[in-house]
């Protein structure tokens, strides 16, 4: 029996280990980055790799670089402003989708799930045109529309979802009562549905946060936001733009990783919820 | 059941805002797109368009930059696909099993997801730098290189490494959806096995694996979907090179359309990317199933 329980303790240890080995690798290159974000330039392009913690020059550099903090106040104003439009038109629509016999809901789910999957490269150039023709391109409206319009088939499938979760009963008796549906909305649904908006809004954030594709087509120099500005350290070669293309890849990644970390719960809801993002 | 003409012009009024959304900057720039890929509309020429049928999705077909780029994405995607996969499965197993730091292990897994991939693809870029690269000195100290590697200057370890990097953030996506999948599965009916005296691969082979298709085949669907529509971890790291080496079908729409600024040809070829995108989605759920 005690032979029994030591051979059970090896395999958990042994199968903790195996773990371990492999979320190291995935982790690796953000230790990696943020280690050598700390080093001076002669320990960072040494033919030995060295680990140590030696200096902030790199972060004193960024932070000087007027462009880059430009993108930083890009990046902090545009993920933001996304959040709350994504959040507010998903809302409504959501609700709608949940609540109403609207004909032609299967075939509109349909197409929502099939937006999400469209590629971005199917659309970008006709929406390049046209807001060209509007004036939108290298503006914050235009970014905030691309970005919106990027979150809002999943964000819409993941209201959706949670709503159709609640009990209809409160709805009912407060119709019944002659309340409108906006009354319904704000005093009833959204309380209830803290957990779903805040899921919702966390994929939000980290969507227009951490998108490339948009952000470079469609901004200018002054509109330019952090992913596009480290990937801009990254095409020019010599060994400045390195340490600066590791240490503004360090900070991009920040606010993701601490969401991740206080929100784990509530991204998890998300993914498992049939509605995804890459 | 008769519809309540009161309840759905008030459900369409509800949805307005995203109809609306939609329609101007998803449904309408779409049908553009397809008219667009009929036309010679080439910015660089600065003559307005000509309606010139279906030869953009001809001339691409005979195209070789383009066969060769589907080529590239279909072994990108199987490549990125299965090292996930395979990864992901093994992860997720060992994290549904009983073991130490349990909680704190499946939290933190989501972070390699949620990190911004332009970020994730510039520190592989430095892992695999020529001169300094850990990749290297790693590969060396092991006895397996005798020389530095330039990993981005030749075309297969190119490939290597926006695999590796594309890999490294979709494995723990594919990883989470599987574990939220095992976890579904009820125990008693391990347990039930463990009785009549199944080993652990047949309980694997038996229990969890047919029970596990549907969420397999998601998997796998988003898996797809995610490398056929990478842009960022290349444009990040390779810009398509060196050559051409890189060019998935994605990129090569993105330098058809911003690059070398021929809109008609690069709308038809995104058309060709959404049917390939749509019609290996379909494939792989109707094998699925089967």
């Amino acid at each position: 029996m005690n032979q029994r329980k030591i051979l059970l303790k090896i395999k958990k240890i042994l199968i903790t280990f195996a773990a371990i080995l492999i979320l190291s690798f995935l982790f690796f290159p953000f230790f990696w980055a943020t280690v050598s974000s700390f080093m001076h330039e002669t320990e960072l392009f040494s033919r030995t790799p060295k680990i140590a913690f030696s200096t902030l020059d790199n972060y004193i550099t960024l932070f000087q670089d007027s462009f880059f903090i430009n993108a930083l106040k890009n990046s902090a104003i545009l993920a933001p402003l996304t959040t709350l439009l994504t959040l507010l038109i998903s809302t409504f629509s959501s609700y709608g989708l949940s609540r109403m016999r609207i004909p032609g809901r299967g075939a509109l789910l349909l197409l929502i799930v099939f937006f999400q999957m469209l590629p971005t490269l199917a659309y970008i150039v006709p929406l390049f045109v046209f807001f060209n023709a509007l004036k939108l391109l290298g503006t914050y409206y235009g970014l905030i529309i691309v970005f919106t319009l990027l979150n809002l088939p999943l964000s819409v499938y993941l209201l959706k979802t949670y709503f159709d979760s609640l009990p209809y009963g409160l709805e009912e008796a407060a119709l019944v009562d002659g309340a409108s549906y906006l009354t319904i909305i704000t005093r009833i649904i959204l309380p209830l549905s803290l957990p779903g908006l805040f899921t919702v809004g966390i994929f939000a954030f980290t969507g227009a946060w951490n998108e490339l594709l948009f952000a470079l087509v469609f901004s200018d120099s002054t509109t330019q936001t952090l992913p596009v500005k480290i990937v801009g350290y990254g095409q020019v070669s010599g060994h400045t733009r390195i340490a600066l293309m590791l240490t503004g890849s360090v900070i991009t990644s920040i606010p993701p990783v601490i969401i991740a970390l206080l929100f784990s719960k509530y991204l998890l809801k998300g993914l498992t919820s049939g509605a995804f993002k890459y | 059941m008769k519809l309540s003409r009161r309840e759905s012009l008030n459900g369409l009024l509800l949805l307005s805002p995203a109809l609306l959304f939609f329609s101007i900057f998803l449904i309408y720039p779409v049908s553009l797109s397809l008219q667009f890929s009929f036309t010679d509309f080439d910015l660089t020429t600065g003559k307005p368009p000509d309606f010139i049928g279906l030869r953009n999705y001809i001339n691409a077909l005979k195209d070789p930059i383009v066969i060769d780029s589907i080529i590239r994405t279909f072994i990108f995607s199987a490549a990125t696909c299965s090292i996930s996969f395979l990864l992901g499965f093994v992860l997720a197993i060992l994290l549904n099993e009983d073991l130490y730091l349990k909680r704190i292990l499946r939290s933190i897994s989501i972070i390699p997801y949620i990190m911004p991939s332009a970020a994730n693809a510039l520190m592989w870029l430095w892992i695999f730098d020529g001169e300094y690269g850990i990749a290297n000195y790693i590969l060396k100290t092991l006895g397996l290189i005798s020389q530095n590697i330039v990993w981005f200057a030749y075309p297969p370890t190119a490939m290597m490494g926006i695999i590796i990097t594309t890999s490294s953030k979709m494995t723990p996506f594919m990883m989470l959806i599987l574990l939220a999948g095992l976890q579904q599965i009820p125990e008693i009916h391990y347990e039930s096995a463990k009785i009549d005296g199944a080993n652990s691969i047949q309980r694997f082979r038996f229990i969890t694996l047919p029970a596990m298709k549907g969420v397999i085949g998601v998997t796998v669907v988003q898996g797809i979907i995610w490398s056929f529509k990478t842009f960022d971890v290349i444009y990040a790291q390779t810009l398509g090179g060196p050559y051409y080496s890189t060019t998935t079908l994605s990129y090569l729409v993105y330098r058809y359309s911003f690059d070398y600024l021929r809109f008609g040809y690069a709308c038809a070829l995104s058309f060709i990317l959404t049917l390939l995108i749509l019609l290996l989605s379909v494939l792989t759920i109707k094998l699925v199933r089967e």
